[in-house]
């Protein structure tokens, strides 16, 4: 099972390589690797040495022909060691290598810069365990020989805590609980590889080429052959790490397929909103001349007959449908002129304003936790899309008859500023959120929407190279999270 | 997400407490953690004294734990994780050393050996070692073989490539030819002379240097174990004795036996019955009244040369009173 898993491991992580062939998966794979080294080697001393019940042999190897080709591989016992040693020194620091890629507070982010002095203490011991190296430097050196195995320890150790701190700092540094849990998923892969590696981490690899020096035997001990714990324990242990591996890599797949499902629904979108622009500007372009000229006309007459009603009334019409077709051309282009820095509560109020020119009575609160924050951003487009988000809530509220203020609360989040967006209206059931980006689709019986604002909305985000996410409040409400990359 | 959270819980229970009952046999007999090797030699009074009831007797339970060599088992049992063990003649000087104490006298063997390959230019002259890859299990009978081997040409260690490896990874490399020579103990040296054919031979056995040791096996135990359970020793060593006096009469229902626990064919098993001489507990015990088993931990003690203290009495190591008390 031990095997198995380990195994299973690695394959996963390689096909997760290949797919997403990024740094975070090649730095998964690679811990993976090391780990499976680690396993792999010390299973092949355990199979050629002996010390293990059956029970605890099936749970290491599966069958007898697996432990028998463990046993026969033909490796010198200097081979073995410096193959767990491999194991042992590398694995620490591409756990601790693949953490701080995954975090991004403050002190993370200033040790990055210094990553290659991590690949210092375990260069050392490597080398130190080099077999002939280590005869060498504790030949006759008691001293010596408890130095390098306590130092060693202390570096397995101390990177291990590290890992632990990096991973728990940045738990406590996110807010956003979409964000919380994605790391909480992501960490549950590290966590399934630390278990299987604590099994026999502490163990010194010297003590396989040293074993039968007779002053190292029984200082080193016999760990890797002495079953550290019972059948049971080992059992669980495995079941442990099986239990967070999968959480972990089902994650990770999820995450490719809701990135692929992503890709498909953008191209749908994309393909959708062609056909769209192509018929709104020819409609545009088709009825813009007439209704000028009809606007032309309209004003003579109305010079001409200045009291009359339905002049007037007639006048308004056609400036009304004159501002519409204006509006429906306008949310088919998304064309961003510039991107420059503008501070997010000019962007925000910009958006505000523009909802309360229709709904003077809806009130807001808004909360910025990092201060005013500055953005890149495209002002006019972005405080338009903004605007749709908050529009749509001040509806969603009136339409659930709750006039309580909407929420917009700002921050940052690590490499990313969030903007979300709450309401206490009803809430968007899964079939409304599959359609709510698409265009001239609209939830709303009114004769004010063509259904282009979320679409807008979307394309303008999109533009700002940033992403919306939609989450269903606990008390029944719409959650709009609008997150922008951080200048 | 949460549901499959919940469902590896729920799975992960399931199995647990599946193995939580597994593990919650209880019986009324001591149970004895016994190490042994793959052989006949080391299995044979053992299973014999399980499979016809003398360990039960005795109201011992054995729980058998598979060991490549000695010096391991001594370890293991220095560590704790096991009770009882079966040595070769190579780990003896860790009991001269006072790691480990014997407690029976198992037999006096034939089983190392020294092999080499015609086609790589080895011949019946251990001088044409010199300059060969030849593989040993270090601390063990093959690497005391193959030290008198290459003395007997006037050569040492530094004289050879020697490869430091276990007997199961000597077997491979052997087979497959990446040795020149190799230093191993039965069975091995039966599947290695087997799969090798004419091309390979003996150079050396424990005969060829029957002058300068006997090639002792003993059953041993930890100094402090021995005192804290001595009467669970004793009872140990009866049943032990049963089983030496059924195999001397039936070799072959034993190799059977030997070959289930090994999981190997009976005629490997059988094939093992010349590695030694296999004597009844009432011989045994005639030759340790007379003083010929004490006379031969001597010279094996003494074989050892600077590797022990030669000084050291026999009997510091060698706890005769538990064999001649186990035989009352």
């Amino acid at each position: 099972m031990l095997l198995a898993l380990t195994s299973s491991i690695l394959v996963i992580s390689f096909i997760i390589v290949v797919i997403r062939h990024d740094r975070r998966s090649l730095l998964i794979f690679s811990t993976c690797l090391s780990l499976f080294i680690f396993i792999f080697s010390i299973l092949a001393y355990i199979a050629k040495k002996g010390g293990i019940g059956r029970e605890i042999s099936f749970i290491f190897y599966g069958t007898k022909e697996i432990r028998l080709w463990f046993q026969y591989l033909v490796l010198t016992l200097r081979q073995l060691g410096f193959i767990t040693a491999i194991g042992r020194y590398t694995f620490p620091l591409l756990l601790l290598l693949t953490a701080l890629d995954m975090v991004y507070f403050n002190f993370a982010v200033k040790i990055k810069k210094h990553i290659l002095l991590m690949f210092i203490i375990p260069s050392i011991c490597l080398i130190c365990y080099i077999p002939q190296v280590f005869e060498v430097l504790v030949s006759g050196r008691d001293a010596m020989l408890h130095f390098l195995v306590n130092f060693s320890r202390v570096y397995v150790y101390g990177y291990a805590l590290m890992t632990l701190i990096c991973l728990i700092c940045e738990y406590a540094s996110i807010t956003l609980p979409f964000f919380r849990r994605r790391f909480l998923s992501k960490t549950a892969i590290l966590l399934s590889l630390e278990i299987i590696y604590t099994i026999y981490c502490l163990q010194d690899p010297a003590q396989i080429y040293l074993f039968y020096k007779n002053d190292y035997m029984f200082l080193l001990g016999l760990w890797y052959l002495s079953p550290a714990m019972s059948p049971m324990l080992y059992t669980l242990s495995i079941i442990g790490s099986v239990v967070f591996s999968i959480i972990g890599f089902i994650f990770l797949l999820r995450y490719m397929s809701i990135n692929f499902d992503a890709q498909k629904e953008e191209i749908i979108l994309k393909r959708d909103a062609k056909t769209a622009s192509r018929g709104i500007s020819m409609f545009f372009h088709g009825t813009k001349n007439e209704l000028l000229a009809m606007e032309i006309l309209l004003r003579r007459i109305s010079k001409r007959y200045e009291d009359d009603e339905d002049v007037k009334r007639l006048s308004r019409l056609n400036g009304e449908l004159n501002r519409r077709l204006q509006s429906l051309h306008r949310a088919s282009r998304t064309d961003i002129s510039v991107l420059s820095v503008a501070s997010l509560e000019d962007v925000i109020q910009k958006a505000r304003e523009k909802v309360l020119s229709r709904y003077a009575a809806s009130s807001f609160e808004t909360s910025f936790r990092n201060g005013d924050i500055q953005i890149l951003a495209d002002v006019e487009s972005l405080s338009e899309a903004l605007g749709n988000i908050l529009m749509n809530a001040v509806e969603a509220q009136m339409e659930a008859g709750r006039n309580t203020p909407v929420e917009i609360e700002c921050a940052i989040e690590h490499l990313w500023v969030s903007v979300r967006i709450s309401d206490a209206g009803k809430g968007l059931d899964r079939k409304q959120l599959r359609q709510i980006y698409q265009p001239f689709y609209s939830n709303k019986n009114s004769s004010q929407n063509w259904g282009m604002g979320m679409y807008y909305t979307r394309s303008v985000i999109k533009k700002h190279l940033g992403s919306i996410r939609y989450e269903q409040r606990e008390s029944g409400g719409s959650r709009f999270i609008v997150l922008l990359p951080k200048p | 997400m949460k549901k499959i959270i919940a469902m590896l819980l729920i799975a992960a229970l399931a199995l647990t407490s599946v193995f939580a009952q597994g593990g919650n046999e209880s019986s009324d007999l001591d149970t004895v953690r016994v190490a042994y090797m793959t052989n006949y030699a080391s299995l044979c009074s053992l299973v014999a004294g399980i499979q016809t009831g003398a360990f039960a007797e005795q109201g011992i339970e054995v729980e058998l734990v598979e060991f490549a060599d000695g010096p391991t088992i001594i370890a293991a049992m220095e560590s704790g994780s096991i009770d009882i063990g079966y040595i070769g003649h190579g780990a003896h000087k860790l009991c001269v050393n006072g790691r480990a104490k014997i407690f029976a006298f198992s037999h006096v063997g034939n089983g190392d050996a020294v092999i080499g390959l015609r086609s790589h230019g080895v011949t019946e002259d251990p001088a044409s070692l010199k300059g060969k890859s030849i593989g040993y299990a270090s601390g063990t009978s093959s690497e005391q073989i193959l030290k008198w081997t290459l003395e007997s040409a006037g050569l040492t260690m530094d004289d050879v490539t020697a490869y430091e490896m276990d007997a199961a990874a000597i077997t491979s490399a052997m087979t497959s030819g990446a040795l020149d020579a190799c230093a191993n103990w039965s069975p091995a040296t039966f599947t290695i002379l087997d799969a090798i054919g004419d091309d390979a031979f003996v150079l050396a056995d424990n005969v060829t240097f029957a002058d300068r040791s006997a090639s002792v096996a003993s059953w041993i135990v930890m100094d402090k174990w021995a005192t804290e359970n001595r009467d669970l020793l004793v009872r140990f060593t009866r049943a032990l004795y049963d089983g030496m006096d059924y195999r001397a009469e039936n070799i072959e229902q034993t190799a059977e036996w030997v070959a289930e626990v090994l999981g190997t064919s009976y005629d490997t098993v059988y094939a093992q019955r010349g590695d030694a001489e296999w004597l009844t507990s009432d011989e045994m015990i005639a030759q340790i009244e007379d003083g010929t088993i004490e006379e031969m931990y001597e010279v094996q003690k003494l074989s050892f040369g600077s590797e022990v203290d030669p000084s050291t009495p026999v009997s510091d190591y060698v706890m005769f009173d538990i064999m001649l008390e186990a035989a009352e």
